[in-house]
C-alpha cells in the first residue's frame, strides 16, 4: 500500500497570466499559497490482473481488464492518463479522495494529477523532483488531455508553500516568499474561505480567456497586464509586512479579473462580495477561474467573524484552513512496487519543456 | 529564513557544552587513574603490608612500577569498553557494568604482564588479586556514582545538557519530550519540534513549538545549536523519514537518533540484539530488567521476607483476635487484582468489614484501627513472597476498565502492584492527574525511588500506631476502583 497526497492552492494574484497564450508573449507571475486541504491517492496492488480506480469525489468506479482499450473520457480520465504515462496498466487499485470538492476553484484537479504522479512514480521506484512532478502534471493535463488551463496549480501543488511563481517562454521559476512568520500568521488569520455552493467548470472560462488572449483582445490583455502589475505590487506589500494593503489589493485584482471572460462572476457572487465588503472585508476574489466555488476574502483585524456570520446568512459556508508548505509527498509506503514501462521517461520528459532556474523551496521558518 | 526567538536564558552555545563534556571526560580519566592507584595501594596495605603474613616475593620498587603501569592499562580497558563515551555515561547501569568488566580486564592484563615480563621481585597472591579487583571495582564504581550526583546538580543549572530537536510531534514525540522535561537530570533540553503535519509555530507542549518541517533539519539544527536530533519514526511522513536517515548528521554537527514508534517502549524499554549483523529490538515484557530487576527482587524478597518473619507473630495475634470477635466471618478477604502483564491474582488483607451486628451502627475499634494504620495489609507480604506483588509499586487495581487509555493500561501492567506506592506520598495529593505520579514512578523507576516511599510508609505506620486516629488525606474516589464490589462500606476510611 502507498498513500500520497498533494495540497490544493489559493491563488492571490496573477491568475490568468499563467496561460501559455499570455505568458509566452508577455511573461506572467502568480502569487499563491497551498492550504492544508489535500487530495489523497491510495495505491494498492490488485490480486487480479485488473486495473481499478475509485473516486469518492466523483462517486465513480472504473475497472479495466488488460487487453481492452483504455477509455479516455469521463471523470477518471486524469488517473488513466497518468497510469498510461508510466506504463502501469494492470494489477493496481487506486482510490482517490479529496478534502476540497472538485470544481471549487482550489485547483483540486491539478492536485489530483500531482498526487497521482507522486504516488505512482514512488511506487515505480522513481525519485522525481518537485519540478519534474509539476512539469509532468502540466504535460498530462494541458498537452495530453488538452485542457485549456494554466500551469500555476500543478506547480503550487507539487512545491507547496507561499510562492512567487514566474512564467516565461524560457521557463518557470518557483520562488518561496521569505516573509516573517508573524506576517504569515497575520495573513492566515485574516483570510476567509466561503463556499458559494456553486461548482464551476474552469475549462470553459479559461478556454474563452485563452481565445481572447490569442487574438489579442485588448481588454483581456490589458486586464492581464494589470493583474501582473498587481501581483508585483502585492509581493512588495507582503515583503514589507503590509498585510492590510495586500488584502485591499485583492479587491482591485478582482475588478480586473471580472473582465477576463463572461462567467467569471455573476449576480449572486457580486451580491455576496458586496455583503462581505460592507461587513469589514478589505478585498477578495473568487478562487480559481471564477464562476463559483470558493470566495476568498481578506478581512480587516477583528472583522472576520462578522463577515463570516453575514455571509452564512446569505447561504455561504465557511471552510477553516491553514497554510501549508509540504507540497506533494508520500505519507506512507508499505513497500508497494509497481511494474512500469522502463522507457516512460524517454517518451514523457523529453516532451516536456526544459526548465531553467528551478529551485526547490526552502522550508519556511517562523 | 527566521527562527522563533527562545528566551535568552535557554541560549547555550553548543561549543560551551562540548567544552563541559571535555572537562568531564578529563576529570573522569584523572579520577579513574586515582581510584586505580588508590585501590592497588590499599590492596598492598591490606594484604602485603597488613596483618596477614605475605609469603610470596614482593619488592616495593617493583610494586610501584606495577602500579604506574596499571593506571594506563586500566584506563585503556575503560576507554575500549566505552567508559569515556557520552552515551554510556550519567544514566542507567551500563556504566557500572563496564566498570566491573574494565577492572577485571585491567587486572588480568596486569597479571599477564607480570607473567610475561618474568617479574621475579613480585609474585601476586590470590588474596591480593581478589582484593585489588574488588577494591578497584568498588572505588571506581563509587567515584562514578558520586560524579553522577555532582553532574545532576550541574544539570539543574543547564550544564552538560544537550540541546534536542524532536522530529515528529505526535503522542510519542510529546511523551518523550515530557519525560525529559519532567526530569531536570535528564541532560536533554528540548528546543523544539519538527513536524510534517502540524502548522509551523503551533505550540505542542508548554512553551515548545513546531519550529519547522523535517526537510529543514540541517538549517534549523545550526540555527538552534542542536546537539541531538530524535526522529520519531511513527510521526513523520515516509518521504521525510527516508530523507532524514540518509543525512550526514556528523557533518552537520548533531547526533541523529531514532525512537522506535511504540509508546509502550518508553515504559518497558527494549534490548538491542544482533542476529548475524542484523540489529533487532526486543521489547521487554517488564519495565524492570537486568540489574534493576535483581535489586528489586532483593528488596522484595530480602526486606519483604524479613518483614514477613518479624510480623508473623503479630499477624497471627491479629488473625486470632479477628476470629474470636467474629467466628463466622473469614479472617482474610481476597480481592482479584490485575497483576503484572495483566495476570490476575488474589490479594489478601485482614477482613476489617463490620460484622452484621456492627452494621447496625456500632463499628469495631480493632477493625477501624487496622484500617487506619494500614496493618490490615499485612497478609499482602504473602503476595510479595509469591511474586505477585512488590513492597512498592503502583496501586493494586481490581480492573483496568476505568483506564481507557491503552498506553496507560500497558504502563500499569509493566510492573507488579505494590503494598505501598507513590500514591501515598504527600506531594501526590496535590497532583492534578491521579495517574500521573504512578506512571512517572513506573517510567523513572530506580532502586532509589522505592527507598523514600518505603521510609515514608514506615514513618506513617508508626505515627498512626502510636498517635492514634487520623483520617487519610487522599481522595476516597481513588480507592474505589480496586476495592471489592461488596466492600462499599469501607470506602470512607481506607488507609494507605
Amino acid at each position: 500500500m502507498l498513500i500520497a497526497r498533494a495540497p490544493v492552492r489559493v491563488s492571490f494574484f496573477g491568475g490568468g497570466t499563467d496561460l501559455a497564450a499570455y505568458y509566452e508573449r508577455y511573461g506572467g507571475a502568480v502569487l499563491s499559497t497551498t492550504i492544508d486541504k489535500y487530495v489523497y491517492v491510495h495505491l494498492n496492488t490488485n490480486a487480479r490482473d485488473a486495473l481499478q480506480i475509485t473516486s469518492s469525489d466523483y462517486r465513480t468506479f472504473y475497472r479495466h481488464t488488460p487487453g481492452e482499450p483504455l477509455l479516455w473520457d469521463g471523470d477518471l480520465s486524469l488517473p488513466r492518463a497518468v497510469l498510461q504515462q508510466f506504463g502501469v496498466e494492470h494489477s493496481v487499485s487506486i482510490f482517490l479522495a479529496s478534502e476540497a470538492p472538485p470544481g471549487t476553484g482550489l485547483g483540486s484537479s491539478s492536485a489530483v494529477t500531482v498526487a497521482l504522479i507522486k504516488g505512482i512514480s514512488a511506487a515505480c521506484g522513481l525519485n522525481l523532483s518537485k519540478a519534474q512532478v509539476a512539469e509532468l502534471a502540466c504535460y498530462i493535463e494541458i498537452e495530453k488531455l488538452g485542457k485549456p488551463i494554466g500551469m500555476q496549480d500543478q506547480y503550487a501543488a507539487a512545491f507547496g508553500g507561499l510562492n512567487w511563481i514566474t512564467f516565461s517562454a524560457s521557463g518557470i521559476t518557483v520562488q518561496p516568499m521569505d516573509i516573517p512568520w508573524h506576517v504569515l500568521s497575520r495573513l492566515e488569520s485574516n483570510l476567509l474561505l466561503m463556499f458559494t455552493g456553486a461548482t464551476h467548470d474552469s475549462a470553459h472560462i479559461l478556454a474563452q480567456q485563452t481565445k481572447a488572449t490569442k487574438i489579442s483582445k485588448s481588454i483581456v490583455v490589458e486586464a492581464l497586464q494589470a493583474v501582473y502589475e498587481l501581483a508585483l505590487q502585492a509581493r512588495t506589500y507582503l515583503q514589507r509586512g503590509e498585510v492590510d494593503r495586500f488584502g485591499a489589493l485583492l479587491d482591485v485584482a478582482w475588478q480586473h479579473k471580472k473582465k477576463f471572460a463572461p462567467g467569471v462572476s455573476n449576480e449572486y457572487i457580486d451580491h455576496c462580495y458586496a455583503v462581505a465588503r460592507n461587513n469589514g472585508a478589505l478585498g477578495g476574489k473568487i478562487a480559481g477561474a471564477g464562476g463559483g466555488g470558493f470566495l476568498l476574502l481578506y478581512c480587516e483585524e477583528g472583522a472576520l467573524d462578522r463577515v463570516d456570520q453575514a455571509l452564512t446568512r446569505e447561504g455561504l459556508r465557511r471552510m477553516d484552513f491553514r497554510f501549508e508548505s509540504d507540497g506533494s509527498r508520500v505519507l506512507f509506503n508499505a513497500g508497494l512496487r509497481l511494474k512500469h514501462n522502463p522507457k516512460w521517461q524517454a517518451h514523457s520528459l523529453q516532451k516536456t519543456r526544459s526548465l531553467n532556474g528551478h529551485r526547490e523551496p526552502a522550508t519556511r521558518l517562523a | 529564513m527566521r527562527k522563533i526567538e527562545l528566551p535568552t536564558t535557554q541560549k547555550i552555545e553548543s561549543s560551551a557544552i562540548r567544552r563541559q563534556w571535555r572537562a568531564l571526560i578529563i576529570a573522569l580519566l584523572v579520577l579513574d587513574a586515582m581510584c586505580v592507584l588508590g585501590s592497588l595501594a590499599l590492596a598492598y596495605l591490606i594484604r602485603i603490608d597488613g596483618l596477614i603474613p605475605y609469603y610470596a616475593t614482593v619488592n616495593d620498587a617493583a610494586y610501584r612500577k606495577l602500579v604506574i603501569l596499571a593506571m594506563p592499562l586500566f584506563l585503556a580497558c575503560f576507554a575500549i569498553l566505552g567508559l569515556y563515551q557520552r552515551d554510556n555515561l550519567l544514566g542507567g547501569v551500563v556504566e557500572y557494568k563496564q566498570v566491573v568488566k574494565g577492572c577485571i580486564a585491567g587486572l588480568m592484563l596486569l597479571v599477564v604482564y607480570v607473567v610475561f615480563a618474568r617479574m621475579d621481585d613480585f609474585d601476586p597472591s590470590r588474596g591480593w588479586l581478589i582484593l585489588s579487583g574488588a577494591l578497584s571495582i568498588a572505588m571506581v564504581g563509587t567515584m562514578r556514582f558520586l560524579v553522577r550526583r555532582v553532574v545532576y546538580r550541574l544539570r539543574e543549572m543547564r550544564w552538560l545538557t544537550s540541546r534536542v530537536l524532536i522530529v515528529g510531534a505526535n503522542d510519542q514525540g510529546v511523551a518523550i519530550a515530557k519525560q525529559w522535561m519532567s526530569n531536570p537530570h535528564s541532560g536533554m533540553q528540548v528546543v523544539g519540534f519538527l513536524d510534517d503535519f502540524k502548522a509551523v509555530g503551533s505550540v505542542v507542549l508548554d512553551n515548545i513549538r513546531v519550529i519547522g518541517r523535517p526537510s529543514a533539519l540541517d538549517e534549523l539544527s545550526r540555527l538552534y545549536h542542536v546537539d541531538e536530533v530524535i526522529v520519531v519514526s511513527t510521526a513523520v511522513a515516509w518521504e521525510s523519514f527516508g530523507e532524514l536517515v540518509t543525512r550526514d548528521a556528523k557533518a552537520q554537527g548533531y547526533t541523529l537518533r531514532l525512537s522506535p514508534g511504540f509508546y509502550e517502549m518508553l515504559t518497558t524499554g527494549v534490548a538491542v540484539t544482533t542476529k548475524t549483523f542484523v540489529p533487532l529490538l526486543t521489547i521487554n515484557e517488564s519495565r524492570i530488567v537486568g540489574i534493576d530487576a535483581f535489586l528489586k527482587w532483593l528488596l522484595d524478597y530480602g526486606l519483604g521476607g524479613l518483614l514477613a518473619l518479624v510480623s508473623l507473630p503479630f499477624g497471627l495475634v491479629i488473625a486470632l483476635t479477628l476470629k474470636l470477635r467474629n467466628p463466622h466471618a473469614p479472617v482474610l478477604t481476597r480481592t482479584r487484582i490485575v497483576g503484572r502483564s495483566g495476570r490476575p491474582f488474589s490479594m489478601l488483607r485482614f477482613n476489617t468489614r463490620p460484622s452484621l451486628a456492627q452494621q447496625s451502627g456500632r463499628r469495631g475499634k480493632l477493625e477501624r484501627w487496622l484500617r487506619m494504620t494500614g496493618l490490615d495489609k499485612l497478609p499482602q507480604l504473602w503476595n510479595v513472597m509469591r511474586g505477585q506483588m512488590s513492597l512498592v509499586g503502583p496501586r493494586p487495581r481490581a480492573s483496568l476498565d476505568r483506564v481507557t487509555d491503552m498506553h496507560t493500561m500497558h504502563n500499569l501492567q509493566a510492573v507488579k502492584p505494590g503494598i505501598v506506592g507513590p500514591w501515598m506520598r504527600k506531594d501526590h495529593h496535590a497532583s492534578s492527574d491521579p495517574l500521573h505520579d504512578e506512571l512517572s514512578y513506573i517510567r523513572n523507576w530506580q532502586i532509589w525511588t522505592d527507598l523514600p516511599i518505603l521510609f515514608e510508609a514506615v514513618v506513617k505506620l508508626f505515627t498512626r500506631m502510636f498517635r492514634g486516629n487520623k483520617r487519610p488525606s487522599h481522595p476516597v474516589e481513588q480507592e474505589q476502583e480496586w476495592l471489592p464490589s461488596d466492600d462499599k462500606s469501607l470506602r470512607k476510611d481506607i488507609l494507605y
